[in-house]
């Protein structure tokens, strides 16, 4: 056993600080705001502005009151049906991933609670280890108190071995669940382009009819009345339609995006607690030979390692150099036993970092589930109108000259 | 009456063919039943010749014998009800009725059938639909074997291959055959109305697909994205997701 003089030199390294950032709640979005957040191509404008100048030049081209009129204002109505159908098809399911996200937390959150009560039976300050050991009789010195304070470690080696497992299986969780977000998102992005043609597209219809009415005031007031009061009318109503289900795929997208670091940083949490623990575990088994003598056999420590190891490359370095410096400290320092409470204190500030985190990611969870709970109940009044016009209108089954594809 | 097509006179032939099926196919289910249909008649070819043998054998045990002549009626019975049990029951094309009914499973290769049956009834726009139409129905058939009875898209796909489809082949199939490239009302023709829904129910057909598809194809890319984050560097980039929008 080396004497090293200076007992600072003894001291572990603390590992970087766990800094976990709840993310903010996701702010309700106007659709004003939500507009204009989904680059539209300038090739891709100059399209759909001759679609609608084509649109429009036919139907001034029709008799207001021959069917024709009615079967072009019939598809002013039915614009961007299926555009606000597969946005709506995905947004139905926006809530699920949030909800799901909170109730995922216990799941991880359950085992970390685990680990920490197993951890603590062994806490070295808790179990008395540091105390003097034992006297009969107040002298005479009975019992090796230290040995059966590692002993203690053999019987609780397996039990921490299953909730490091659980915590495993936990993160694969979260990951798989960020898997699905992203692809989630990815389609989400490609319903909110679309959306954002059609916009562009009732927008460059709304100019063009105000437009095209006005030149016909004076020449043809009849049609420039209808035009006003059916095709704009509905053009109109159709923006409107389009901007909501717009404002909610934006909210909805970064709502995901909210899980979506929520469980990344859940992930963290999780990696830097098997760490530290397997980190402990290996302090402890270097300590126990260098105070009582004896080999800790801890047949799991090595398993741990290599699976905690394996997880992340990053935490796998900082653990094998960190345990490197423990062994050297431990079998050099004159203090071991402050080593390895050093080591436990690790876990705690662990643990006590992923509390704090989830409690305020919580929060921000639940405020994005209101939000976002509240704009979906406004865009589903708004699908049902288009619907119930819809079902009345008929010709909403006819190929639009609107169509994007 | 006008630009008479000469098809149209000799349309009534088609007839007998209504009831069964004939040999060519549109698609590989209903080619998969024909050949079931076959197999099963060759079947009980096998079990009727060997019947009337052992029944032969029989008769010869009991009587001592059937002799010359009798081998000659036991040979002329197994030819007569080879060929009969060959020939019949030929397979019956369902009724619009039966393709309303019947698992959705069942329903395309049926659909199939009857759309084989009615295919020469049809002006060749509309036939040549038929055929991408029954290509179309075999890729659907493949999803609905993966899907789920209880998906909200069963319903919908029953309906379309199960009665709009045959629904429009039948109204048309219903106008006499001069009538049918004469325009009606609204200056459409028959033969355009039957051209224009078969598209619009062939493109239906493909989105019901795709949509199907969807499932399968999200489930592959989240699974390859789970892959990137457990062994790949996806996590690291996670921190700085995309900020967009």
């Amino acid at each position: 056993m080396g004497t090293t003089t200076d007992p600072a030199a003894a001291v572990p390294p603390r590992p970087a600080p766990l800094n976990l950032t709840p993310p903010d709640p996701v702010p309700h979005v106007e659709p004003r705001q939500a507009v204009g957040l989904v680059p539209v191509s300038s090739e891709a404008e100059g399209k759909l502005q001759a679609k609608v100048d084509a649109f429009v030049a036919d139907l001034v081209a029709q008799d207001v009151g021959s069917p024709e009129f009615g079967k072009r204002v019939d598809q002013l109505t039915a614009m961007g049906r299926k555009e606000i159908a597969a946005a709506a098809g995905l947004s139905n399911r926006f809530l699920d991933r949030p909800v799901r996200a909170m109730r995922q937390d216990e799941g991880v959150g359950a085992n970390l609670a685990a680990l920490r009560s197993a951890v603590e039976e062994l806490d070295p300050g808790r179990a008395g280890a540091l105390a003097p050991g034992r006297k009969l009789l107040g002298f005479i010195p009975f019992g090796n108190h230290l040995k059966r304070y590692f002993q203690s470690y053999q019987s609780a080696q397996a039990h921490i071995q299953s909730i490091l497992t659980h915590l495993a299986s936990g993160k694969d969780e979260l990951l798989l669940d960020n898997a699905a977000i992203d692809v989630e998102r990815q389609k989400l992005w490609a319903a909110m382009g679309d959306l954002e043609q059609m916009i562009h597209i009732s927008r460059a219809m709304d100019a063009k009819l105000e437009q095209v009415a006005a030149e016909l005031d004076a020449t043809d007031p009849a049609k420039a009345r209808a035009i006003r009061e059916s095709a704009l009318f509905y053009t109109r109503q159709r923006t409107q339609d389009l901007m909501t289900q717009m404002a909610v795929s934006v909210q909805g997208y970064l709502a995901l995006d909210l899980v979506k670091k929520n469980n990344v940083e859940l992930v963290k949490g999780v990696d830097r607690a098997s760490t530290t623990t397997v980190a402990a575990l290996r302090t402890a088994v270097t300590v126990a030979e260098a105070m009582t003598n004896q080999r800790l056999v801890l047949e799991q420590v090595t398993a741990l390692n290599t699976t905690t190891a394996g997880l992340i490359d990053s935490t796998g370095k900082l653990l094998r150099s960190q345990t490197e410096q423990i062994h050297a400290d431990a079998a050099s320092s004159t203090i071991p036993m402050e080593t390895l409470q050093r080591a436990f204190q690790n876990i705690y500030d662990t643990m006590d970092a992923v509390d704090g985190f989830k409690l305020q990611a919580l929060g921000a969870m639940r405020q994005t589930v209101d939000t976002l709970a509240a704009e979906l109940d406004k865009s589903r009044g708004y699908i049902a109108r288009a619907e119930g016009a819809e079902a009345t209108g008929g010709g909403g089954d006819a190929p639009s000259p609107l169509d994007l594809r | 009456m006008n630009a008479l097509p000469p098809r149209g006179l000799t349309a009534p032939k088609a007839g007998p063919r209504r009831r069964y099926a004939g040999s060519r196919s549109i698609g590989r289910r209903s080619r998969a039943l024909k050949t079931r249909h076959l197999m099963d008649r060759i079947w009980r070819v096998l079990v009727g010749v060997v019947g009337v043998i052992v029944l032969s054998a029989a008769i010869g045990l009991v009587i001592g014998g059937i002799g010359f002549g009798g081998l000659f009626f036991t040979a002329l019975a197994c030819v007569l009800i080879a060929a009969l049990l060959l020939r019949y029951p030929r397979l019956r094309v369902p009724t619009r009725e039966q393709l309303a009914q019947g698992s959705i499973r069942d329903v395309v290769g049926q659909t199939e059938l009857w759309l084989e049956a009615r295919r020469t009834d049809l002006p060749p726009p509309a036939s040549r639909l038929v055929d991408q139409i029954g290509i179309q129905l075999d890729g659907l058939s493949l999803q609905l074997d993966r899907a789920g009875d209880q998906e909200p898209a069963m319903a919908e796909i029953r309906k379309l291959v199960g009665e709009y489809l045959p629904g429009i082949v039948s109204s048309y199939t219903a106008i006499p055959a001069h009538l049918r490239a004469e325009a009606a009302a609204g200056g459409v023709s028959p033969d355009q109305s039957l051209a224009e829904s078969l598209e619009r129910i062939s493109g239906e057909i493909e989105g019901v697909t795709r949509q199907l598809a969807t499932g399968s194809i999200d489930d592959l890319a989240i699974k390859a994205r789970y892959l990137d984050y457990r062994y790949g560097a996806a996590l690291a980039e996670g921190d700085s997701t995309d900020e967009r929008p």
